[in-house]
């Protein structure tokens, strides 16, 4: 697709609501704007950018696209009679909200998403008892489904979100999620992403903290033939903690990318990340992790370990740790690893009797746990993480 | 009288690691029942004796062979061996992030338990078998929830060898250095508890710097290693007379005789 396809691509995109039309309005001439991605910009510069063109080739649900919403683990509800516990956004505050574009340049999936018509859920979480909220996105096989989910989480209020988003073939997702947490507010956020062949997604997950907020992140990844998926965190205030953990396995000829942004506006904010892939066969995994902390971040803790294995000699991994700090009374490490097995674990299971195959599994299994276990799925969930990791070797 | 069973026999064995020759020729019979003692500076080549006993594929054997239980085992897997009962005692086990100690127990139980012709324990059956065990080295329950040796204690990482010894009842154990490391009362317990384990039908051999462990478990035969051969052996008495003379003096003894 050159250039010319890709603005007559954007002109054809369908109308979205009137209240949102002028949004989608100026993300239809920044994306003009910004064109395709192309290998000279930085953030693109290691992604495969013809599977991105392929991407727009595929056509766009025309139908308002299915989201299963759970509360409490009870069954599938409607999201227009929802509990007090959580109200739905007005179309006033979803603007409110929405399209503040973020800090940092490297916003074309977010632009993206809001180019297209998509479906929107906008929620407001008021209650302080922990509420449980389980999303799920779907997709048909051979559509490009487009959705956009904002949460608020009033003040004092709890919030364990879990979201599912499965790729069906030929199939591509933009998905976007804006959370933002005002004070004291905790947010647990599980992010599951289950590719089938040849389906592809590009997800972006934005979350603003407001002063005493606890944000803790857990994201896998797997079977996407094309996946991006960009993290973008700001403590508005500093003194705010936030957690990311993130685990991706890659495989056949898939290629896997996180990209995370973490940026404190203020003092006294702390960070731990930790981004683990496995890359076998052909595959290709990307993380590109920035953590920014400004003059105003004074005594920001934060670190960010990218921990790799590589279990194939045709597979790559690209991992680029980067810290921009300003500050000059701060706590920041990073770190990267890519490895293969080791020798001596290996060994040592050997010599309990355990044969090199399954010493092999315990040990993949033992680094993919350390980010798993933390994953909490509802029991009739129609597919189950362990069979996917355990069938991933 | 009938004779002893012979459990471990090397012969004549060199070894070595990317060219370079560590093991020079060493010669040892164990005997069922009978408790060996292998002592020696560092770099004579204990540790390298244990970890070929056991199979670790990073080293060649050059020349000579390795019976154990009549069986010559040079081309057995390390798993292999440990099934059939061979127990290697890490001088510094490894730590394995995120696999839980019990699911790694059960798994190399069941492995064990195959060779032996015995059922397979489920996770249930498992959990009553080793709540017994613990108790050898009165290791807390929580242990078997943390991750195999992962953030453990030196003392701590030494209990969790001796515990994997016990539940898998190896007719061969070498211990490795498993008092080092280990303050006074942590040594009692891996003592107690490799005494509780051996018996007349196993045999068991200590890698060892110090005398203090040979003074909770009383060797048959102790052994003295230098230059990757066995230059001296003699009864608890040379472990004695090492501590007060030195490895120089027992050297240059060897050199003369």
């Amino acid at each position: 697709m050159k250039q010319e396809e890709f603005i007559h691509w954007i002109d054809s995109l369908e109308k979205s609501e009137p209240f949102l039309s002028e949004s989608q309005r100026k993300a239809k001439q920044s994306l003009k704007e910004e064109g395709l991605p192309s290998k000279q910009l930085e953030e693109w510069r290691i992604t495969n950018i013809e599977r991105f063109k392929r991407i727009l080739k595929i056509p766009i649900a025309n139908k308002k696209h299915t989201q299963s919403i759970k509360l409490n683990f009870d069954k599938t509800i409607n999201v227009k009679n929802l509990p007090d516990s959580i109200e739905i956004l007005s179309e006033d505050e979803i603007l409110k909200y929405y399209s503040n574009n973020f800090d940092g340049n490297n916003n074309l999936l977010n632009i993206f998403n809001q180019a297209i018509n998509n479906d929107i859920i906008g929620l407001k979480v008021k209650s302080t008892n922990t509420i449980n909220l389980d999303l799920t996105i779907s997709n048909l096989e051979k559509e490009l489904s487009p959705t956009k989910i904002i949460i608020v989480v009033e003040n004092n209020c709890q919030l364990n979100l879990l979201q599912v988003i499965k790729g069906s073939i030929l199939s591509a997702h933009s998905h976007l999620i804006e959370i933002h947490l005002k004070e004291n507010s905790t947010v647990n956020h599980n992010f599951v992403a289950i590719g089938k062949k040849l389906s592809n997604l590009l997800g972006t997950i934005k979350v603003k903290q407001k002063e005493n907020s606890n944000y803790s992140l857990i994201t896998f990844q797997e079977g996407w033939y094309l996946s991006r998926l960009e993290k973008k965190i700001v403590q508005l205030d500093g003194k705010a903690n936030t957690t990311i953990k993130s685990l991706s396995i890659a495989k056949d000829n898939e290629e896997l990318a996180s990209h995370t942004y973490v940026k404190f506006k203020g003092p006294n904010g702390s960070l731990n990340q930790l981004n683990k892939a496995i890359v076998e066969d052909e595959s290709h995994y990307i993380f590109d992790g920035l953590i920014e902390v400004p003059k105003v971040a004074q005594k920001t803790q934060a670190s960010q370990l990218s921990k790799n294995l590589l279990l194939s000699s045709k597979g790559r991994i690209n991992t680029i740790p980067k810290l921009k700090i300003i500050a000059d009374d701060v706590k920041c490490s990073h770190g990267a690893t890519i490895s293969q097995l080791e020798e001596n674990q290996i060994f040592y299971l050997q010599s309990r009797g355990i044969n090199k195959d399954q010493a092999n599994s315990l040990l993949i299994k033992g680094f993919c746990q350390e980010i798993t276990n933390n994953i909490k799925l509802t029991n009739d969930e129609n597919f189950d993480l362990y069979e996917h990791l355990r069938n991933s070797k | 009288m009938t004779s002893k069973k012979i459990i471990l026999e090397i012969k004549n064995l060199y070894a070595s690691i990317e060219n370079k020759l560590i093991l020079n020729g060493v010669n040892l019979t164990v005997n069922e029942g009978e408790i060996h003692a292998i002592m020696g500076r560092n770099g004579s080549g204990k540790s390298t004796l244990s970890k070929i006993i056991a199979g670790d594929p990073i080293y060649t054997i050059n020349k000579g062979e390795i019976y154990y239980e009549n069986q010559n085992i040079e081309d057995l897997e390390p798993e292999e061996r440990s099934n059939k009962g061979i127990f290697l005692g890490f001088q510094y086990p490894v730590e394995i992030p995120g696999v839980k100690n019990i699911d790694f127990l059960r798994v190399a139980v069941n492995s064990r338990r195959k060779d032996l012709n015995q059922s397979e324990l489920d996770t249930f059956e498992f959990e009553e078998w080793v709540e017994d065990k613990l108790d050898i080295v009165k290791m807390n329950k929580s242990f078997l929830d943390r991750a195999v040796n992962e953030g453990f204690s030196g003392g701590e990482k030494k209990r969790n060898e001796i515990l994997q010894m016990a539940l898998l009842q190896p007719n061969l154990s070498i211990l490795d250095e498993t008092d080092s490391g280990l303050d006074i009362d942590a040594l009692r317990i891996v003592a107690s508890g490799i005494n509780r384990l051996h018996s007349e039908k196993k045999a068991t051999i200590l890698i060892t710097h110090y005398q203090r462990l040979l003074n909770e478990i009383k060797p048959d035969f102790v052994h003295i290693m230098e230059n990757g051969k066995i230059i001296k052996t003699g009864g608890k008495e040379l472990a004695i007379e090492l501590e007060e003379s030195g490895y120089e003096a027992i050297q240059n003894e060897s050199k003369i005789s």
